[in-house]
């Protein structure tokens, strides 16, 4: 098979994918939110292994996505930040989801 | 955690972070400390004759560890809450309802052996009620155990277990069986909680690391 054949089949199908989530970061926080109700800003930053700075980027990225809402609050007069994510981030995960799966197909269909 | 046939990563990758959410409600040690604290309560109550309060004291034991998760674990390994009508909450129920059933057959037991119910399953009962206890609260533990999928857990069964056994057929004492088995689980409660502290220092938010 042609060279750019099969990088057309390889990358055929992935094109549609929400490359919001798609981002291995962005991925890592929005599968563990997936999961929870809420968590606050430290577990993710335990469960990720992501800096402080770059978790803030990435959470800022998916709340102008709409996918996750950011609640600052003080507790003991220290920040505490909740995150939560929304229908919406609830619903482009599932369709994430169900791409990778399509494009993951052992027959190699897409 | 194996991977199922025909499952795209993406799917074992929500599957494998459901997992490590019930690490993490274990990860501190401190279920671990109430469980090793109430059999050794159970233990010295049988030996010291305050039996009648160990549902108290469990009871005093459970609220205890939410103030301390609010002060050690949140601090050091962040707050995260099951989804309401998700996967782990639907498992949780379903251990919480076998733990349910599991106390009520225990407190029938209690009940057929200690009212002086007459007949042939009362008698049963009573001679091997010691095996049977231990053997229910081990299954108790190994619903835990399923749940949380921590192979600690089925090792508190086993050695809760063995209690009765050695009271029934090694004539072991069952108050020293049963507070030897609570102090194991105490001594391993603690070693999982210093290692939690070690590996996890308190971080304020914000605190760049």
């Amino acid at each position: 098979m042609p060279e750019d054949a099969t990088q057309e089949r390889v990358t055929s199908g992935l094109d549609a994918v929400d490359r919001v989530i798609h981002e291995p970061a962005r991925l890592a926080i929005m599968s563990r939110l997936y999961v929870l109700e809420e968590a606050d800003w430290l577990f993710l930053h335990r469960q990720t292994g992501l800096s402080f700075g770059n978790l803030t980027s990435h959470l800022a990225r998916l709340e102008a996505a709409g996918y996750v809402v950011i609640e600052k609050t003080f507790v003991d007069r220290k920040p505490r930040t909740l995150v939560r994510m929304t229908d919406e981030g609830r619903v482009a995960f599932d369709a994430y989801r169900q791409q990778m799966r399509n494009w993951l197909q052992p027959d190699g269909t897409t | 955690m194996t991977k199922k046939d025909g499952e795209s990563p993406v799917e074992s990758g929500v599957r494998r972070m459901e997992q490590r959410m019930l690490l993490y409600y274990t990860q501190d040690g401190l279920w671990d400390l109430c469980l090793g604290a109430c059999v050794l309560a159970w233990g010295l109550g049988i030996w010291l004759d305050f039996v009648a309060l160990h549902g108290a004291f469990c009871g005093a034991a459970v609220v205890l560890v939410w103030a301390l998760k609010k002060v050690i674990t949140y601090p050091r390994a962040g707050y995260a809450r099951m989804r309401e009508g998700g996967e782990l909450q639907r498992r949780f129920r379903k251990a919480l309802a076998i733990a349910v059933v599991l106390g009520l057959v225990v407190f029938l037991l209690g009940v057929v052996v200690f009212e002086g119910t007459a007949g042939v399953v009362a008698t049963v009962l009573r001679a091997y009620f010691p095996v049977l206890f231990g053997a229910m609260v081990a299954i108790l533990f190994s619903v835990i155990a399923a749940w949380v999928h921590q192979p600690r857990f089925y090792a508190y069964a086993l050695l809760i277990f063995l209690a009765g056994v050695l009271h029934q057929w090694g004539g072991v004492e069952l108050p020293l069986a049963v507070t030897v088995a609570g102090t194991a689980i105490l001594a391993c409660g603690t070693a999982v909680l210093l290692r939690f502290l070690g590996n996890n220092p308190r971080i304020d938010e914000g605190a760049d690391a």
